[in-house]
């Protein structure tokens, strides 16, 4: 399949377009007047014109807008809807909650995407962090969450998300946004529980996700050590399968983390490798606690970023343990 | 075969059964929760009985609802199972779904949920419309005015139903009737139904629950109770004095066929039920 060099954003923009043009159940439901024509990233600009009665204008309340489309999805329709952090975020993820219950309690179908930008000022805010969307999301057992690190996968993870029987949140990286990758043309689509080892090692395993990923790989490069990176790519459910495997093979694993802080993502794996894959163990699990990678880290091609540092010392601490 | 006179006779009647079975089966879950010795105290839906039946009978099969389980006797008229409320209850998951949702809500997102459910159906040119039935307190949040103003810009077909004494949302007309009265809350709601249908959407119904004046039928102990208040107006005609005997009897037969259905014993569970969540 051919591909293009699209940024991050455009890719988002155009899996909606053409999900949109596919599909006449999905409709867009935004917050009127919200961060700015289009959306956090402008990735819906121009959406009005081209679908009208499928791109729904709603009061600004975070709540309401995902009350509202889980109403929608709830009769039929696969509604997409975004969630920036900054202006709604609390009582959209409470909303959020309310809605997993209701889809698990009553057996309702709530086919339902939900956009959440983070990671950046004009999306989380001068709080910046203080709403942590993992710690949100990851209890509500009905809610799939996926983060794509890449514009081939935000475009084929929306893809599938939209074909999804249940609620999708699919958390958007604002440092991502600028990110260019190879996409193939056309439609496709990704799935939504599998992690990827998108670089093959036999020393250490390194977990990560989000714009993390492209900051471990660039650990892994320059290190030149056997380090495998595993992008998660989904954290609802966790692909803990393919990361026991990595680990049975290598034997150390470093998870990268943004914030050390408990009860994230990076406990549950540890836990997973412990019960799981603890005889296979030369070193015990480390976590890599590195600063929120934004855009001019992911883009720094002389400087090592203050994030890649930091994972390379642990991978090299534990290397030698 | 009933005749046309006798129907609206045969519609109070099974609203009323609606009624007395959501009154029961609360009280039986009430006491599977506390235990066979516990003296019960009111339940969730006492009082709302009216309310919540009057309403969603006013709806048709392509329509939805929306609606808490305090308003447990509107979703027995739409269909759930008396087993399943049991089941939900006490920790299990609904064996089937019906076309009642909200069931787990605490009220406030009713009014967006439908106004979703409203902007479906229009988007799929269906001829149903999305109703929520509210409480005062929820609707004061400020929410359905939200919904109201979304509902209002697309003409959604969304009927909000309202209980309690609110003023109307602005700039929308509101039908204001007493909630007590059954026949009355299904007359208006019908009503309603009838003009978001037409295409006047959408529509707000205020059923107020503060006792009536001068009521003749209502308890004077209990003036907001609407089943004791139909029992009696029953009790006072010839013609239905004697339907109230049978009334209570079918009730307490299905309810005893629900306590089956649901494998409940008067100490609780025997086993876990099928369906239910592990």
């Amino acid at each position: 399949m051919s591909g293009t060099r699209v940024r991050y954003r455009d890719a988002v923009a155009e899996a909606l377009r053409m999900e949109m043009h596919r599909d006449p159940e999905v409709v867009l439901l935004e917050a009127e007047g919200g961060v700015s024509d289009g959306g956090v990233a402008g990735v819906s600009e121009g959406f009005a014109a081209l679908f009208a009665d499928r791109f729904v204008s709603l009061p600004v309340d975070g709540g309401s807008i995902v009350a509202t489309a889980a109403g929608a999805a709830a009769a039929g329709l696969r509604p997409v809807c975004e969630i920036p952090l900054a202006d709604f975020g609390a009582a959209a993820l409470g909303e959020l909650t309310r809605v997993a219950e209701l889809s698990r309690a009553e057996r309702i179908d709530m086919p339902l995407l939900i956009r959440v930008p983070l990671g950046g000022f004009s999306t989380s805010g001068p709080a910046d962090g203080a709403l942590d969307p993992e710690t949100w999301l990851l209890g509500l057992g009905e809610v799939r969450v996926v983060v794509p690190s890449s514009p081939q996968d935000a475009k084929g993870m929306i893809a599938s998300a939209l074909r999804h029987p249940g609620p999708v949140c699919l958390l958007e990286h604002e440092a991502l946004a600028d990110v260019v990758g190879e996409v193939p043309e056309g439609g496709h689509l990704s799935s939504l529980d599998e992690a990827a080892v998108v670089i093959e090692g036999d020393r250490l395993t390194l977990v990560a996700f989000g714009p993390a990923v492209r900051l471990a790989q660039r650990a892994a490069r320059e290190l030149n050590a056997g380090v495998e990176v595993i992008d998660l790519r989904t954290l609802q459910p966790l692909d803990d399968a393919t990361i026991l495997a990595s680990v049975r093979r290598t034997g150390r694993v470093v998870i990268v983390a943004e914030a050390d802080r408990s009860f994230r993502v990076g406990g549950e794996i540890s836990s997973a490798i412990t019960e799981r894959a603890f005889e296979y163990l030369d070193a015990p699990p480390r976590r890599a606690v590195i600063p929120a990678p934004d855009a001019a880290a992911l883009h720094a091609n002389g400087d090592t970023p203050a994030g890649v540092r930091q994972i390379k010392e642990v991978c090299v601490e534990l290397l030698a343990y | 075969m009933p005749t046309e006179q006798s129907r609206p006779q045969l519609v109070h009647t099974d609203l009323v059964r609606m009624m007395l079975l959501a009154r029961a089966l609360e009280r039986r879950a009430q006491r599977a929760h506390l235990g066979p010795r516990s003296r019960p105290g009111p339940t969730r839906g006492r009082g709302s009985e009216a309310f919540a039946v009057g309403a969603a009978s006013a709806l048709g099969e392509d329509d939805r609802l929306f609606a808490s389980d305090r308003y447990l006797a509107a979703h027995l008229a739409r269909g759930l199972p008396p087993e399943d409320y049991l089941v939900r209850c006490l920790g299990g998951t609904s064996a089937r779904a019906t076309d009642a949702i909200g069931f787990a809500s605490p009220g406030a997102e009713l009014v967006d949920l439908a106004a979703g459910a409203a902007l479906a159906l229009q988007l799929r040119d269906s001829d149903g419309v999305a109703m929520a039935l509210v409480p005062a307190d929820a609707y004061r949040g400020g929410r359905c005015d939200q919904a109201i103003h979304t509902a209002t810009s697309r003409r959604l077909p969304l009927v909000i139903v309202i209980e309690g004494p609110v003023d109307p949302p602005p700039g929308a007309d509101a039908r204001v009737v007493q909630a007590q009265e059954v026949e009355v809350v299904a007359s208006a709601v019908r009503g309603a139904v009838r003009e978001v249908r037409g295409g006047e959407a959408p529509a707000v119904v205020i059923c107020d629950d503060r006792p009536p004046a001068d009521d003749a039928f209502s308890d004077p102990d209990e003036p907001r109770d609407p089943i004791k208040r139909e029992l009696r107006r029953m009790a006072c005609n010839v013609a239905t004095r004697e339907l109230i005997g049978p009334l209570r009897s079918d009730v307490r037969v299905r309810v005893r066929a629900a306590e089956r259905r649901a494998r409940l014993t008067r100490s609780g569970f025997r086993h876990r039920p099928a369906g239910a969540a592990a």
